[in-house]
């Protein structure tokens, strides 16, 4: 335990392999701008599994795509910045993100059906890859294809190197994607609900697989995913999503032991293996709205347990719960809990006025 | 069922009636076969025994593929058994057929797991809530609109939601619909195949809730097929865990996740991760995928993957992890005799350019790596190899069966009542003879 602490300390100290900072993501519709990320900011370091957590239309997805360049249109960046190895990436073209994707940054998709090409064998997938950024072509590029598959634990690689995808099952097929993730040795894997097509038995070999690359290579992960039993399993530190924001977050054992954003809180006890046997379930009250204006109130209030008068006037910005607890933060007007309802609510509002004047300047 | 168990249920709803509404006696349905040019047919249930109590909420759990859902559908009758029956209070109804059908059918209803799918776009929630109504001809129309509009009521949703159409509703409201129409004709027997997986943990609370206020009210029994294994323990009374056809277990909830019995229970509950950061579990992972239906494995279905399997006595004291090698080789010997050459290699082989298949030597050198192998195994080994080399893969399999298999792979185990709940799991590990699972958890240093 000791040397896991001490390792996450070196981790602190070295530069983040990834920096989002404010990042907005606006889809524009005929009808409505909806603000799928609104202000999301986080960093990733090497070695290190990163958790993004949130229910179905949170801007968990959309984040990730932010980050590989892969927002269409109607939808495009408005602003904050995305910083990789320091080098800032929303001002990239095409030719540049095509070297950043694959490359640099690679990313697993759910479905690993989908995701794989029906018409091409698996091994000439992994080829295409290691072809386009590394050169290889011929009978080396097979070899490598072949310990590609041997690495994510693919039994008789050198046969199944030449079959096509619906010749595998689930589980294998989600290993040959991760396979060509890795095939140029990115720094950076995100994974966009792995596991999630997956039943249990193989998503455990998979989490399993996913936690030994990243030993073995150094990467750094950004796992996006639903299912919260997953998030404790794999990730190091875990980050809230709630309609386009991010609302906590925190180290993965400290989240779970010690929620403080209502909005988790709620989450964590809906979860049926957290209940009692045969108890109603908790539940949070009402559905998650689209983020389609500016955010100048908690978007969470009229939902939450919680909420006081100020909710609806003033839009949290992410605060250290506590004085000394830097690494656990959480956008609540109830928070820093060591100050007095009225200077927390000051607090928040005095941030947002600064964050207001520097975007508009 | 046992005093335990209905003091149980007394307390949570008082609905126990330890009368049985199910009773499903060795119930086979296979899909194909049977022409005279047809393949071996799929087993996806192949021989299954249990009952449902009036009033209880059976869980049925498995991988995907297990045939959890076709066990569900024959229940249903949506799918004819090949063999055995189904009694419904007392009737076998898969005998039935026509009109006695149709009105059987008024008493089982299914709530389908994609509320996108199973609900028509271009019928108002009040059409498609009214629709088995209709069907079976039930009362006045004007009836029927009120039984529509009490039934949206019933679950959670409001008057003013009859002439809307599912796409204005989120995933949780359109199961809730599904689920009105479900109890339209006031059934006594719910199939829900998968009712939550589709829907996020917040909505899907608030439905779980809403199935256990619903059983309250009306009594209903339920049979709820998904794999989502948390679910299952929180809303289940009894649950059945299924794998390639068979049930390997089947107990009460309590017991069957406290105290899990069979090798392949074991292994799934220890695959699910934990919402708990803090707890560091030494996992039971599975190897590979469960085989294919269509070829079950002989003797015990889960003797390919299983990591309890009875040694044969000589090898008994064989290192852990060349014995593990040894199943790993004999796995990929097993997917290689399975697979149909494709006429083009069929051809290729005719003119002489034939394709051996990569080199099986190269498999050996990457299985058994650096492993210290004791010639007694490694004879073996290097026969299958021979076999291979000429071609004759059906051989090798046979050959290392013959010689690394063991009772698990000779014999189908029996369904043995482990403990004074009734519950049974399907192990020949049960067997006197041999280390009981829970004893070859702790002798090898598992923690459950």
């Amino acid at each position: 335990m000791s040397s896991q602490r001490q390792a996450t300390d070196d981790r602190t100290e070295q530069e983040p392999l990834l920096q989002v900072d404010n990042l907005q993501t606006a889809f524009f519709t005929d009808k409505e701008t909806i603000r799928a990320v609104d202000g999301v900011s986080f960093d990733i370091r090497r070695g290190e599994s990163v958790g993004v957590v949130g229910e179905s239309g949170s801007g968990k997805s959309v984040t990730a795509r932010s980050i590989m360049g892969l927002v269409d249109s109607p939808g495009r960046i408005v602003g904050g910045s995305i910083k990789y190895k320091g080098e800032e990436l929303t001002d990239n073209s095409e030719k540049e993100w095509q070297n950043v994707r694959g490359g640099e940054i690679a990313m697993v998709f759910q479905d690993p059906l989908t995701s794989l090409n029906p018409v091409y064998t698996v091994g000439n997938q992994i080829k295409e890859s290691l072809r386009l950024h590394q050169g290889l072509r011929g009978q080396e590029a097979t070899e490598e294809a072949i310990n590609l598959l041997e690495d994510v634990g693919i039994p008789d690689a050198p046969r199944r190197v030449d079959e096509y995808p619906h010749e595998f099952s689930g589980g294998m097929r989600q290993r040959a994607v991760i396979a060509v993730a890795l095939a140029c040795d990115p720094d950076l894997l995100i994974c966009d609900e792995p596991t999630t097509a997956l039943d249990v038995t193989i998503q455990a070999q998979i989490l399993d697989l996913l936690e030994d690359l990243k030993v073995e290579h150094d990467l750094g992960i950004m796992f996006i995913t639903h299912d919260l039993g997953v998030i404790a399993e794999i990730t190091d530190r875990v980050n809230v999503m709630y309609a386009g924001e991010m609302v906590e977050s925190a180290p993965v054992e400290e989240l779970f032991d010690n929620p403080k954003h209502p909005y988790t809180e709620g989450m964590l006890e809906s979860i049926p293996g957290r209940n009692e046997r045969g108890e109603a379930l908790r539940t949070i009250e009402g559905e998650v709205p689209t983020p389609n204006e500016p955010a100048t109130y908690c978007r969470f209030a009229p939902r939450c347990p919680k909420a006081f008068d100020d909710c609806e006037q003033v839009h949290p910005v992410q605060v250290d719960v506590a004085d000394g607890a830097a690494e656990h933060r959480a956008a609540c007007l109830l928070y820093p809990e060591d100050a007095s309802q009225n200077e927390a609510v000051e607090v928040h509002r005095s941030r947002e006025d600064q964050t207001e004047r520097e975007v508009n300047e | 069922m046992t005093a335990l168990y209905e003091q149980r249920r007394d307390e949570q709803m008082g609905a126990a009636t330890g009368e049985t509404l199910v009773e499903v006696r060795d119930l086979r349905t296979y899909y194909g076969g049977g022409g005279m040019f047809a393949g071996d047919p799929v087993k996806a249930v192949d021989g299954v025994s249990f009952e449902i109590e009036r009033g209880e909420t059976l869980g049925l759990v498995g991988e995907s593929g297990c045939g959890k859902s076709t066990l569900g559908r024959t229940l249903m009758q949506l799918e004819t058994a090949t063999g055995g029956e189904v009694r419904y209070d007392g009737t076998d109804v898969t005998t039935l057929s026509g009109s006695d059908l149709k009105k059987w059918r008024q008493n089982v209803q299914m709530v389908f797991q994609d509320p996108d799918s199973s609900l028509n776009d271009r019928m108002t929630v009040g059409e498609i809530v009214m629709e088995p109504l209709n069907v079976h001809d039930w009362k006045t129309p004007k009836e029927r609109r009120q039984r529509v509009r009490e039934l949206l009521e019933t679950v959670g949703l409001s008057e003013e939601h009859y002439f809307r159409y599912p796409f204005q509703f989120s995933g949780g409201q359109r199961q809730r619909i599904g689920i009105a129409r479900a109890l339209a004709l006031e059934p006594d027997f719910l199939v829900l195949d998968e009712p939550v997986s589709a829907l996020d943990v917040s909505v899907q609370a608030k439905i779980l809730n809403l199935l256990d206020d619903l059983q309250e009210e009306f009594g209903l029994t339920y049979l709820i097929i998904a794999h989502d294994l948390s679910v299952v323990e929180h809303i289940c009374d009894r649950v059945a865990v299924m794998y390639l056809g068979n049930i390997m277990e089947l107990g009460p909830t309590e017991q069957l996740f406290d105290d899990p019995a069979n090798p392949y229970t074991n292994a799934l509950l220890s695959a699910i991760p934990e919402a708990d950061p803090s707890t560091e579990q030494d996992r039971m992972t599975l190897r590979g995928t469960p085989p294919s239906p269509r070829n079950p494995p002989a003797g015990c279905v889960f003797s390919t993957r299983c990591p309890m399997k009875i040694r044969p006595e000589k090898y008994t004291d064989l290192d852990d992890e060349v014995w593990e090698a040894v199943e790993v080789f004999r796995e990929i010997i097993r997917e290689r005799a399975g697979i149909t050459k494709s006429t083009t290699d069929r051809v290729k082989e005719l003119v002489g350019m034939g394709v051996n298949g990569p080199d099986i030597e190269e498999v050996v050198d990457d299985v058994f790596g650096d492993l210290d192998v004791p010639s007694e195994v490694s004879q073996h080994v290097d026969t299958a190899v021979e076999y291979v080399n000429h071609d004759d893969v059906a051989s090798a399999r046979e050959h290392l069966r013959g010689e690394f298999g063991s009772v698990c792979e000779q014999e189908v185990p029996e369904n043995h009542v482990v403990d004074d709940t009734g519950r049974f799991s399907h192990c020949h590990r049960h067997d006197a003879e041999y280390e009981d699972p829970s004893e070859f958890l702790d002798s090898h240093g598992y923690t459950r």
